[in-house]
């Protein structure tokens, strides 16, 4: 091995580490301070009737943090111009009066929520339930507005009802209604994340630097290890990769006609078709729908892609394994290389779309880096585990047909995540290509960053695959040459 | 004299199962029927010799005696079951010309891939790349596909990147017939100037005159076994009788 090149490159590396670090902090900084969040409402399917004077409606809520700072109410105003003025308050349980604010009838929309910040942020424990008692003054028949509410959640084409408890209820002059009103409880939680970033930072380059002056004592005495192999990967097969990864870009689309196009036109001619077919299918509660599927799309491209051609790069490559030596994971890193330049292609019509759609391009853009690496780590990290397997059993490869078709219906890629039912959530979020295209779209869509344990889970699913993929591979790359 | 290959006790078993399993279902089926059995080849037996720097060494057998799979050990594809090999300094193996060869590529492209694949630098091709060109004598197609190109043009083009490199220890498995017969010619002149320039070789042939001519010492391999070890006259003479 090169020491002096491999130096410069572990410099380099430790480099990239830390302006990764700073380019989170200061995109994502405030985000880690505290994040915003939101309780959950029904979907609406009647209203309470005409909110007139002396009227009094109630309902119960839950706190959704630490300090609650708005509503949102969803209101109909009968397509008319109303006055008069709404009377919102929040009581704890305690019976303690946290709020009371009025609101002008007149501001507030009709079928839509409509967003009530408070004067101040209220004190609330995360979890309390509080009181919202609603009464107007100045409204009578014909000059008033009503409130929506509901006994449904809406999952796909479906409104499935829910069992509410009595307590659960609204209440209308103390008589119990239907469901619950469509009102959403909005605060801002703080995070302590903020505070131990750094630590965290620098604690992980820490343990990543014992390691390598470990590794690097070893390798100084001639021992092969990890280092070795990611040293000499760069310092001395980064020729050959490049060789690799540009005979399969070019012989890709060699014969046809259009050539490098179809990597941009592939991913947008599959979401104009998706497009087509799930936006009259799934009811529109999906803001920016072209953008939203054509990230799934590319995303999750980029990771079937990739694996399969990993998957095969062994058994694809028999004639010359058994002819020249050269380490085996050169292979299915530069298969995967070649895939993440197609990958980048097709990040251009996703802008495209952007730009067409009229989503702004914000900072929070940036943090992809981040979430690219991770997709990339777990991608290496599934195609050296697959590939070891497809050199001993050739059905894997079939086997991941069907698998990574279950996989795609398994990940939102063009259905909203609220059609998976509650109880399977935490399940359906441990799918790490969910965390991967989730962080994506937070970045792109609604150009904030994620909370700082989307950051969690997005590293630690993409440094599990890839160490057992690693581990797999190393330890059955000699046999590999026996079973071709 | 230090040397430049050493091969100390070599085993080389391949586990052969009656019929090559290579899908889980007939795996279990096999294994349930308890008709899962392997049987052991030995392609090399306890082989141990050594090279030389700057030593020319044959080595030579009957077909299947193991050469091939000893050239594969030495040049790092398979590794040994048990024993060890050593090699000191860069190795070019040369057993087959032409791996790794795109045939939607042109020529001029198939000269890095192929370079890359034998390990050369980026700088050395560039370098060298006219040379090449020149003694593949393919200059008027170096822009066209490989897929046009007559198979002999594909040789010469192997043969001329292959051995463009003046590597510390060359290993040859009978690459030596290429192209017509003006080429054949060339290609040997170049295999003897590379093999005569204190380069180490090691090399298998089927030709007793080349052996003689060439070697120094020559290895005879039977049935995975080394049969003997010396000089080369001693040991084609043996091997001719035997």
């Amino acid at each position: 091995m090169d020491f002096k090149k491999s130096k410069k490159m572990l410099g380099l590396l430790a480099a990239c580490y830390w302006a990764l670090a700073l380019l989170v902090y200061l995109v994502a900084g405030v985000q880690f301070r505290y994040t915003a969040v939101e309780s959950n409402a029904l979907s609406a399917s009647a209203v309470i009737g005409e909110m007139v004077d002396g009227m009094t409606v109630t309902q119960t809520l839950t706190a959704p943090a630490e300090q609650t700072t708005g509503l949102e109410l969803l209101a109909g105003t009968f397509g008319r111009a109303n006055s008069g003025m709404l009377r919102i308050a929040l009581t704890n349980e305690a019976g303690k009066t946290l709020l009371a604010q009025d609101v002008d009838v007149a501001a507030l929309a009709d079928g839509k929520y409509t967003s009530i910040p408070f004067a101040a942020p209220l004190g609330t424990k995360r979890g309390e339930t509080l009181t919202l008692t609603l009464t107007t003054t100045g409204c009578a028949p014909g000059n008033a507005v009503t409130i929506y509410c509901g006994n449904t959640v809406t999952a796909g084409r479906f409104d499935i009802a829910q069992t509410i408890t009595d307590a659960d209820r609204y209440t209308v002059n103390g008589e119990m209604g239907i469901g619950k009103l469509c009102v959403k409880a909005s605060g801002v939680r703080t995070l302590t994340f903020y505070r131990d970033y750094w630590f965290i930072i620098a604690g992980a380059f820490g343990v990543a630097a014992i390691f390598c002056a470990r590794w690097w004592k070893q390798a100084k005495q001639g021992k092969n290890n990890l280092l070795v192999a990611v040293c000499t990967l760069q310092t001395r097969y980064a020729f050959l990769i490049r060789q690799l990864v540009s005979r399969d870009f070019k012989t890709k689309y060699k014969r046809s006609v259009l050539g490098m196009a179809w990597s941009f036109l592939n991913p947008l001619l599959t979401m104009s078709v998706q497009y087509i077919v799930f936006s009259t299918l799934f009811k529109s509660d999906i803001e920016n729908y072209p953008v939203y599927l054509l990230t799934g799309i590319v995303f999750f491209n980029f990771f079937s892609e990739a694996v399969s051609m990993g998957m095969t790069s062994i058994t694809g490559n028999a004639s010359l394994i058994k002819k020249v030596y050269m380490p085996k994971y050169i292979y299915p890193v530069s298969r995967i290389l070649s895939s993440l330049v197609n990958f980048a292609l097709a990040i251009i019509p996703l802008f495209l779309v952007m730009i067409v759609t009229g989503t702004a391009f914000r900072p929070s853009l940036l943090l992809l880096v981040f979430d690219i690496l991770c997709l990339l780590a777990f991608v290496m990290g599934m195609g050296l585990l697959l590939t070891t397997a497809m050199t001993f059993f050739q059905d894997t490869q079939f086997l991941w047909g069907v698998v990574s078709m279950i996989w795609m219906y398994l990940t939102p890629i063009f259905y909203p995540e609220s059609i998976i039912p509650a109880q399977f959530l935490t399940l359906y979020h441990m799918n790490p290509m969910y965390q991967y295209i989730t962080f994506a779209r937070i970045c792109i869509i609604d150009g904030l960053s994620p909370e700082p344990m989307a950051y969690l889970w997005c590293i630690l699913s993409s440094l599990a695959v890839l160490t057992l993929g690693v581990v797999v591979f190393k330890r059955n790359q000699d046999k590999f040459v026996l079973h071709l | 004299m230090e040397n430049m290959i050493e091969v100390q006790n070599v085993t080389m078993r391949f586990r052969m199962a009656n019929d090559r399993i290579s899908s889980i279902k007939e795996y279990a089926i096999a294994k349930l029927r308890g008709k899962l059995q392997y049987s052991e080849f030995e392609a090399l037996k306890n082989v141990s010799f050594d090279v030389k720097r700057g030593e020319v060494v044959g080595l030579i057998g009957h077909n299947g005696a193991g050469k091939s799979t000893m050239l594969k050990v030495i040049s790092g594809i398979l590794k040994p079951t048990e024993g060890s090999v050593r090699v000191a300094g860069n190795v070019a193996p040369m057993l087959e010309l032409g791996s790794g060869f795109d045939m939607d590529m042109t020529g001029r492209e198939n000269i890095f891939l192929n370079g890359a694949i034998l390990g050369y630098s980026e700088e050395f091709l560039k370098r060298k790349y006219d040379e090449i060109v020149a003694f593949s004598e393919i200059e008027p197609f170096i822009d066209m596909p490989l897929r046009n190109y007559s198979s002999g043009m594909v040789a010469r083009l192997a043969f001329s990147i292959a051995t463009v490199v003046v590597p510390e220890v060359l290993i040859v498995d009978e690459v030596l017939s290429v192209g017509d017969a003006a080429f054949q010619e060339k290609s040997l002149m170049r295999m003897m100037e590379l093999m005569s320039g204190g380069t180490t070789v090691l090399f298998v042939s089927h030709s007793q005159s080349q052996i003689r001519k060439m070697c120094n010492r020559v290895v005879w391999l039977e049935h995975g076994q080394v049969q003997a070890f010396g000089d080369a006259r001693e040991v084609c003479a043996l091997y001719e009788k035997g």
